[in-house]
């Protein structure tokens, strides 16, 4: 029963979101609203932890499953990314090592001010 | 042929072979959402079958990676405390990480004179799927070429981000987690939790909250992008 009420309680949420989406008038996908609604509904107890993990585990670990077709989608844009690929790979590349290590230095950075308190 | 189960059940085949692969190399190479879709559009080109029907027939999928990306909120509210006893170095990393990787990514697409739709297209690479596609959909780009960008960040962070990481001295676990899930999504958190509990927990409440921050500041990255030569 805790399955069925959890997603249910996701589907819920999706909806609501997409309400507030074509409400309001900022450029962010509805299911960020959703996501939003969920985490007020677990803050506020509507929505229980141990239930929603009942739905959210499973999805969750599945998540690269549904990405198949999402990432199958590229060939769309083959000859996009054979004109441009290499370029377009060496940057992203780089940025994500540089990223990768501003972030990395960053936290060490503050955890050490933390913990020399 | 044409049908859509005929589709998903190709789907499902293929995850499952490239996950029984990616178990029994152990390498991160191995990424089974890589080598799924490379099966896939390699089936789809032999057989007599077209990749309209397949994209048509994939809508289920949509929907559970909308359920499973909404789901997100889940692990993030279970890891409130551990967000709230490090909300300075996680947030402040999480930010860094998003300047970072804007900044860098327009400073060298300009240096190659990389078109600007090509640029926005780039920009949520170091947000997990569920949501860049969402994102770069609704401001109308290039998402195939947002994917292309995601994968390739995620996989390097499984294969390169720990040496990295060591090479630089951090070994903090928040620190490494906080980068791993920031930069490289899903695939960074896998990699994260080999690593150690704490380091795979704070790296995928990152991937919610850089997707959450990256999302509500996008259009300001974008405004930017539009000021500059």
């Amino acid at each position: 029963m805790e399955k069925l009420t959890s997603y249910f309680f996701l589907f819920v949420c999706l909806g609501l979101g997409s309400l507030l989406g074509s409400v309001i008038d900022y450029p962010i996908p509805d299911m960020i609203y959703g996501f939003a609604i969920l985490f007020i509904f677990l803050i506020l107890g509507i929505a229980k932890l141990k239930d929603m993990e009942t739905a959210s585990v499973p999805l969750i670990r599945l998540m690269p499953l549904f990405l198949v077709p999402a990432t199958v989608k590229i060939v769309n844009s083959f000859p996009l990314i054979k004109s441009n690929g290499f370029r377009l790979f060496i940057v992203v590349m780089i940025s994500f090592f540089c990223t990768l290590v501003a972030v990395g230095l960053t936290v060490k950075f503050f955890r050490k001010m933390q913990n020399d308190k | 042929m044409t049908s859509s189960f005929f589709y998903i059940a190709l789907t499902l085949a293929a995850y499952a072979l490239a996950l029984k692969a990616s178990k029994r190399l152990k390498h991160p190479l191995a990424n089974p959402l890589f080598w799924s879709a490379v099966i896939v559009i390699i089936l789809i080109y032999l057989l007599p079958v077209s990749f309209e029907d397949y994209f048509s027939s994939m809508t289920i999928f949509d929907m559970l990676l909308l359920l499973s990306t909404v789901s997100l909120a889940v692990p993030l509210y279970k890891n409130l405390d551990s967000l709230k006893k490090n909300a300075l170095p996680i947030l402040g990393g999480v930010l860094v990480g998003i300047v970072v990787s804007a900044g860098t990514i327009i400073l060298f697409t300009k240096l190659l004179g990389i078109d600007k739709d090509l640029i926005i297209a780039l920009l949520p690479k170091s947000i997990t799927l569920g949501m860049s596609l969402p994102l770069i959909e609704e401001v109308g780009g290039y998402s195939a070429i947002t994917a292309f960008s995601v994968i390739i960040t995620g996989t390097s962070g499984a294969v390169f981000g720990p040496s990295i990481l060591r090479a630089i001295r951090v070994d903090d676990p928040i620190a490494v987690g906080v980068a791993l899930g920031t930069t490289s999504h899903v695939s960074g958190t896998a990699v994260a939790y080999e690593m150690g509990e704490v380091e795979g927990s704070i790296a995928s409440l990152c991937i919610a909250i850089t997707g959450l921050i990256t999302i509500m500041l996008f259009p300001l990255i974008l405004m930017i992008l539009d000021a500059l030569p």
